[in-house]
């Protein structure tokens, strides 16, 4: 389930990760970042950051390039709009999953 | 602009001060020398323009007395905008000058008084663009003023910037004392303060997100500018709506005046650690004085800001590296924009004046992204 870091992502295989809903992740366990020796995280490649999605904050893995799309931006205008920019659990984006894979799924075309 | 005016005194080694310099996102001076010793200084950009602000001035502290000599640090954390802390950039050390040259001396009135009249006119430009720019009405700036004078240093706050002295222990290590009142709604006697100030208005604090907010707006209780939260004349069309505030107000929600402490410097206290909130959240005041106390002074503001973008991307569950390829703007939501200031101390040459030939003016923090 978790991604590994030195593996080389094809499109789909990347889409199909990202889009990899971390079911033990729920609301108690927001933040499960661990690290490797070198203090970088290790189900998290490198080009990536998390995201907690919906009321049920599930936890998405999504390539930073996604920063610099306009749609994506929006949802972080939602989430600023919805909770500032303190997100001491995470970042959080107010949006049904549904809404925010067929998001991201179009956004990896 | 960024007006470095190196005079150095006698005796210091040239080849350790470093020029102010900017990469990419970065402002920083990783070395250079105060009326009292030596500084640092670094500053990041997160939000679409850089909104905070900070200086270092060393030498007279008057017009008109020259034996009253000093350093004097400031960090600005603007909101809403950046003119705010530009504002207090340009003009609250002229006003300082201007009030310790009247009383021929530094002191704590002096220093409020610098805060009350850059507040004042700031506020009395946002009225004169009311018509063509409501939005000023909402720009504000926090205010952090250090002044290094006589073996005393004030530390000036209104807003929730903090400044921390390290000060050496017998057994080894350096301790963190916090020299500055915080104003922030999340901190209690924040909130105390504000409740015993306004008994009658329920909504004075409002939790919102799990964050108390001035009327569920704003977290920081004291500022410079806001004039929407001090005069209820801002408070209407056609200032945007999210600005507004529901029911009329009488006395003005927000003030500009500063908690401040004056603390005399002893041997022991090695340095001084101002920076706006942006590193406080990431950092304790303990952590960052153990890596102040622990690295060589060159670039030991920069270290302090890495050590911040480090646990920011942690929060974020990323690697450090890809943090830095952020840009302004979507960058606020990992981190803030972040300035910090480490001010060696020499007790014995606070004392003596002994640069008293040296001034410097140093500004950071002048649009790097435009």
């Amino acid at each position: 389930m978790a991604m590994k870091k030195s593996s080389k992502l094809t499109q789909t295989a990347t889409i199909k990760q990202i889009l990899k809903r971390c079911s033990s992740l729920g609301r108690k366990q927001s933040n499960v970042y661990s690290e490797d020796g070198n203090g970088q995280p290790l189900d998290v490649p490198k080009g990536h950051f998390v995201v907690y999605v919906g009321e049920n904050r599930v936890r998405y893995v999504v390539p930073i390039s996604f920063l610099t799309r306009p749609e994506f931006q929006l949802l972080l205008q939602q989430a600023e709009e919805e909770f500032g920019f303190d997100h001491d659990m995470g970042l959080t984006i107010p949006c049904e999953e549904v809404i925010f894979r067929s998001l991201t799924s179009s956004m990896l075309r | 602009m960024v007006k470095p005016c190196w005079r150095i005194g006698a005796g210091i080694e040239r080849s350790k001060i470093s020029p102010t310099k900017n990469d990419g996102l970065t402002w920083y001076n990783d070395l250079g020398l105060h009326a009292f010793g030596e500084f640092s200084m670094a500053m990041i950009q997160a939000n679409s323009v850089m909104e905070d602000q900070c200086q270092i001035e060393s030498g007279p502290l008057t017009f008109n007395n020259p034996t009253v000599q000093g350093t004097f640090v400031g960090v600005y954390d603007g909101h809403g905008g950046p003119e705010a802390s530009r504002f207090v950039a340009d003009n609250i050390f002229p006003k300082l000058k201007k009030f310790a040259s009247e009383d021929r001396e530094v002191s704590e009135q002096v220093i409020k008084k610098a805060f009350a009249e850059t507040d004042k006119d700031f506020i009395a430009g946002v009225k004169k663009q009311w018509r063509t720019n409501p939005q000023m009405a909402s720009v504000g700036s926090c205010c952090l003023a250090g002044v290094i004078c006589n073996g005393l240093v004030y530390i000036a706050n209104a807003g929730d910037s903090r400044a921390v002295l390290g000060r050496s222990e017998r057994g080894g290590g350096v301790r963190a004392v916090q020299l500055s009142v915080e104003h922030n709604a999340n901190v209690e006697s924040a909130r105390e303060e504000l409740w015993s100030m306004h008994p009658n208005d329920p909504n004075i604090l409002v939790m919102k997100h799990r964050m108390w907010r001035v009327k569920g707006i704003i977290q920081v209780t004291r500022s410079i500018g806001d004039a929407y939260l001090k005069r209820a004349e801002f408070n209407r069309e056609p200032l945007p709506h999210k600005f507004r505030v529901a029911e009329h107000f009488s006395k003005p929600i927000l003030s500009a005046d500063p908690s401040v402490t004056v603390t005399r410097l002893n041997p022991e206290d090695e340095f001084m650690v101002l920076a706006s909130d942006g590193l406080w959240e990431h950092l304790s005041s303990q952590e960052a004085v153990d890596i102040v106390h622990n690295s060589p002074r060159q670039g030991i503001a920069r270290r302090l800001l890495k050590a911040a973008l480090k646990e920011a991307a942690k929060k974020r569950e990323m690697r450090y590296s890809d943090l830095n390829e952020i840009h302004p703007g979507v960058r606020r939501h990992f981190h803030d924009d972040i300035t910090v200031i480490v001010v060696y101390l020499k007790p014995q040459m606070a004392k003596t004046n002994a640069w008293a030939s040296s001034p410097l003016s140093v500004r950071g923090g002048y649009p790097l992204t435009a």
